[in-house]
């Protein structure tokens, strides 16, 4: 399990982070201001820090330049947006950046995209299920289960955003290309295959005027 | 074309002109004089040829023309020192050219048909007249460059300081406003260089209170976003989190709880925002207010005060003149400070006193004190961020406060230490009469 440390001042906004990150199944720490920050980094492990730049005592970009020698990569969330300030992040060493107002998926999948680079996560395990990225092969109870690739891409989209709704068009987008020309009940004919191959009737969940969720508690 | 050049050449033409048409003149007078002379000898010369040429006539008695002329072809080597040529003609001569002196005159009779023409070579005076030319062209060529030389070294010695005033005027048009004209002559272009650094220099300090306000709304409108930026990724975090999470009942009320409060805390931020810009464009009309009636709003108000502090009065005034509403406004925004500030159960004085001009507001607290008494004026300035949002703050109570008591012509400000509690001065107008 991950463990991913939250460095930002605004308690709702902190709450938000942390609350959507554990929907996929990370840990986290808050801290609300850079001293509190640069105290829980010097003491706890942590895989992940996502740093608002305006931040109380310590801002965000000096506690980076602090940290830096410890090799934890850096996802910078901040109001800011200026080319200037971007750039400073990246120089100081951040692996992403993400400006305020942010969306929930666009969060999720830069914080998977940086843990799955540095740590070369490839296998999740759903209950008895286990996905390898790497083989591409999935297995529920030993026994090996044959996807087609699109089916695996579902199914990987879906593992990775465990507790989210996905829309039809996100789902289409992501599995079958921008420039898909297929419809969205496509989407539904390969959700009830990877349903039926997994025995996943009751975890793929179809969420009223969304999408589908795979809900895993 | 440069200064310099105009200057030389005008020089020049004038130099020349002048130094032309009195040479002309001088030569012509001269050239006329020694024409006079030369023509008076000539004429005595030939009246001297002619004298003796009638006596030789009167002794020899030629019979015909042909041998009159021979005579006096005869005797033209004898004249020669005299005349350039002497012939004899019938009726008159006229010259071809007009280069020499010729005169005609009848010989006397009987010879009276006969013309003695005397001819005098004036060559040796156009001889003169030419070098006189010439030397006049080399006088010309010498004065010029010398006059130019001259004239040049004075253009440049007297226009070195506009080309120190050109250079400098460059440096500061591209932005270097402290630079400064340095001129130590004591004519006009002094005049200029001391004229053109007031110039920069008050170029300069509109730049900078140019340079500041930029800055000032810079600061503001980057805060403001700032401020509306937190409680919007909030309401549009927890309510796509609501929206798309497989989450507890529990997960499900903080999610609603966080959305309800921050679209509480945009409504006031708009609410604030909005006062303080119709302040902006306000006019008041100050009013006679009894301090007793403001006293008694201000207790209803914090009676019930959730930090259980005590506020305490001590007025030595009756009457203070202000907007009715916005003095309440300006009282309880400071009170809210000061409660904010101050622990539990701790107390707020607070002071009404006046003299013949002032009327003076005081509040005291012994809460936790700031060191930025200047910036905590400026619209989003918050003293302790973490706190101060967990009262609700949206950062701009004292900015608030800054435009009510500035629309009432009056001072605000703070004296504070850190851990010892901060005493807050409003002053106001007192109207004589009012």
């Amino acid at each position: 399990l991950f463990n991913i440390l939250v460095v930002e001042d605004e308690k709702a906004v902190n709450d938000l982070i942390t609350m959507n990150i554990s929907l996929v199944g990370y840990n986290y720490d808050k801290a609300y201001d850079g001293k509190t920050a640069l105290e829980k980094i010097k003491q706890n492990k942590y895989h992940l820090i996502l740093l608002d730049i305006m931040l109380p005592e310590l801002d965000g970009f000096e506690l980076a330049s602090l940290v830096k020698s410890r090799g934890i990569p850096i996802i910078f969330i901040t109001a800011k947006d200026s080319l200037s300030d971007k750039i400073k992040g990246f120089d100081i060493g951040a692996e992403d950046y993400i400006t305020k107002p942010f969306e929930m998926l666009e969060l999720l999948a830069r914080v998977k995209v940086v843990i799955r680079n540095k740590y070369k996560e490839q296998i999740f395990v759903i209950e008895n299920v286990t996905i390898n990225l790497n083989e591409r092969t999935v297995k529920k109870n030993d026994n090996e289960i044959t996807l087609t690739k699109i089916e695996f891409d579902l199914l990987e989209i879906l593992a990775e955003n465990k507790n989210v709704a996905l829309s039809r068009d996100i789902l289409l987008e992501k599995v079958w290309g921008y420039d898909s020309e297929c419809e969205t009940r496509t989407v539904d004919v390969y959700i009830q295959r990877l349903r039926k191959k997994l025995n996943w009737e009751d975890k793929i969940k179809t969420i009223y005027k969304i999408g589908y969720r795979l809900e895993v508690l | 074309m440069l200064f310099k050049q105009k200057i030389i050449l005008a020089t020049l033409i004038l130099f020349i002109a002048v130094l032309d048409i009195n040479s002309y003149i001088f030569m012509k007078f001269s050239e006329k004089a020694v024409l006079e002379t030369e023509y008076q000898r000539a004429k005595n010369e030939q009246s001297f040829i002619i004298k003796n040429i009638n006596d030789i006539l009167k002794y020899t008695k030629p019979k015909d023309v042909q041998t009159c002329k021979d005579i006096v072809k005869s005797y033209k080597t004898f004249y020669k020192f005299y005349a350039e040529d002497i012939v004899i003609y019938e009726g008159e001569y006229i010259p071809e050219n007009n280069d020499n002196i010729i005169i005609n005159e009848n010989l006397e009779s009987p010879y009276d048909k006969l013309t003695l023409v005397y001819i005098k070579d004036i060559e040796n005076i156009r001889r003169i007249k030419t070098k006189q030319t010439n030397i006049l062209i080399y006088i010309n060529i010498f004065s010029c460059i010398l006059l130019v030389t001259f004239v040049y070294i004075v253009v440049c010695v007297f226009t070195k300081p506009m080309n120190e005033i050109l250079k400098n005027i460059r440096v500061i048009k591209n932005g270097d406003y402290d630079k400064r004209l340095l001129v130590n002559t004591k004519d006009e272009f002094a005049e200029i260089a001391e004229e053109f650094n007031n110039m920069a220099i008050s170029i300069k300090g509109n730049i900078v209170k140019l340079e500041k306000a930029i800055y000032e709304k810079q600061t503001l409108a980057e805060n403001m976003a700032h401020e509306l930026r937190n409680p919007l990724t909030s309401i549009k975090g927890f309510s796509e989190y609501l929206l798309k999470g497989n989450i507890s009942e529990n997960n499900k009320i903080t999610a609603l709880n966080y959305i309800y409060s921050e679209t509480q805390r945009l409504q006031k931020l708009c609410n604030k925002i909005l006062d303080i810009s119709m302040m902006k464009y306000e006019n008041i009309n100050p009013i006679k207010l009894s301090i007793d009636k403001i006293t008694t709003e201000i207790q209803t108000i914090y009676v019930n005060n959730t930090k259980d502090i005590r506020l305490n009065f001590n007025i030595k005034s009756k009457y203070i003149f202000g907007d009715y509403e916005l003095i309440i406004s300006l009282i309880s925004n400071i009170i809210d400070n000061a409660i904010n500030a101050s622990k539990n159960k701790s107390k707020v004085d607070i002071e009404f006193s006046e003299d013949t001009n002032y009327s003076y507001l005081k509040v005291f607290d012994t809460g936790c004190g700031t060191k930025n008494t200047q910036d905590i004026f400026k619209p989003f300035f918050r003293d302790d961020k973490a706190r101060s949002r967990e009262n609700g703050g949206v950062g701009l109570g004292l900015s608030f406060c800054k435009s009510i008591v500035d629309l009432h012509n009056g001072k605000i400000y703070i004296n504070s230490q850190v851990g010892e509690g901060t005493v807050v001065t409003v002053i106001l107008p007192y109207i004589q009469g009012g």
